[in-house]
């Protein structure tokens, strides 16, 4: 299961072809697609999370094609960014 | 009073003991007893506001000879500004260069009542077009060539935006152009008012020119276009996504960690009424056509 690390500092703003996210404290500003975006919205909604039902919920609600894989390489750079934590190994990522 | 009113020789008599010059937002205290820098000043300022001796004073910027004996071996000009020396010396014939250069320091270090971005800006109508780029870019080449073409200089160097209004402030100093450009602008607009040239400077052969209307009022930024000389090259203009845009705003932006979440409300509400343009060019006359074309609409009065 995922979770925004610091959802009180995140703040995401979707432009049409691309976003950005915003991170207070550190101030670190990253540039990312929009299925990044997309995910980090989702989490921000739905704590918890696994890859599983972000892939599901955002293919229902977008009409997306994404595949679980490209759900956990977005997961694991978004990790690798600090912007999101694995709270528990119960999926595949 | 406006510095156009007083003689040069007058001006140099007050220089030399410090004088009070508007430009821009700043109110800044000049103290210079190099002819060359009195006379620069004199003719590219020349519509800059005299204060008085009890306005509050921003900078206090000392441009002089060393009192050492570099003053008279391989001379020098150093730049201080409150009590401070922030560069390094230059030859005296760069004195006035390193005036120009020394109060961008002075403005991109200290003035952080603004959001500060290394950007060409010019305004019609109080609608700017934010010209931001790297060193070497072509953005004041370009930005001259719309001074020249119904468009006001609001600074050729340094964007101000206010995070309080979230309008640009104009800072209309001389636009500082470069080595080929010198060449570029004087054919095309041969009443260009430059002021001296400087060879052999650490960017090359500089020459100042004093930009025919200059903007006084705050302005809303209505576009962002980051223009890139290329010879040979047909006039490209190609919308940038508003992501990437804020993400280079940010690059060439100096003090933008100060401001954290206003920040990137401020920018969010910019790129909203903004239209975002990469612009490559190699013809300038036609480049400007083709941003006259884009922004006739909302630059009616």
């Amino acid at each position: 299961m995922w979770q925004i690390t610091d959802k009180d500092q995140l703040h995401i703003k979707k432009w049409e072809n691309d976003a950005i996210i915003f991170l207070e404290g550190p101030d670190d500003t990253h540039l990312v697609d929009l299925n990044t975006a997309s995910i980090l919205e989702f989490l921000n909604i739905n704590p918890l999370s696994t890859e599983i039902d972000i892939t599901h919920q955002l293919n229902n609600k977008y009409g997306n094609t994404l595949q679980q894989n490209d759900v956990c390489n977005i997961l694991k750079t978004l990790k690798s960014l600090k912007l999101v934590e694995k709270i528990s190994e119960t999926n595949q990522c | 009073m406006k510095l156009i009113n007083v003689s040069e020789n007058n001006f140099s008599k007050q220089i030399k003991k410090g004088i009070n010059l508007k430009i821009g937002p700043f109110c800044i205290n000049i103290t210079s007893s190099i002819p060359e820098v009195i006379a620069n000043i004199h003719h590219l300022y020349a519509e800059h506001a005299i204060l008085d001796n009890n306005e509050f004073v921003d900078f206090y910027i000392d441009i002089n000879p060393p009192t050492n004996i570099r003053r008279w071996l391989r001379p020098q000009a150093l730049f201080s500004v409150d009590g401070h020396q922030p560069i390094e010396p230059l030859p005296l014939e760069h004195a006035y260069p390193l005036f120009e250069w020394g109060m961008n320091w002075c403005i991109a270090n200290r003035a952080h009542q603004y959001l500060i971005f290394h950007a060409a800006i010019i305004e019609k109508n109080s609608k700017a077009i934010l010209l931001p780029g790297e060193p070497g870019a072509g953005k004041s080449t370009f930005c001259t060539a719309l001074a020249h073409n119904g468009w006001s200089l609001m600074s050729d160097e340094l964007a101000l935006l206010s995070l309080a209004d979230g309008k640009v402030h104009p800072i209309p100093k001389p636009i500082s152009l470069k080595n080929e450009s010198i060449k570029v602008i004087a054919e095309l607009f041969p009443n260009a008012d430059f002021g001296k040239t400087f060879i052999n400077t650490s960017k090359g052969t500089i020459s100042h020119l004093k930009a025919p209307t200059t903007s006084q009022n705050p302005a809303q930024i209505k576009w962002i276009i980051f223009p890139k000389y290329q010879a040979k090259t047909d006039t490209q203009l190609i919308n940038k996504n508003k992501g990437e845009t804020y993400a280079l705003l940010l690059n060439n932006a100096f003090n933008h960690n100060l401001f954290g979440k206003t920040c990137f409300d401020t920018l969010n509400q910019i790129l909203e009424v903004s239209d975002t343009f990469q612009l490559t060019y190699s013809n300038t006359t036609e480049a400007v056509n083709e941003i006259n074309k884009i922004t006739a609409d909302k630059t009616q009065s």
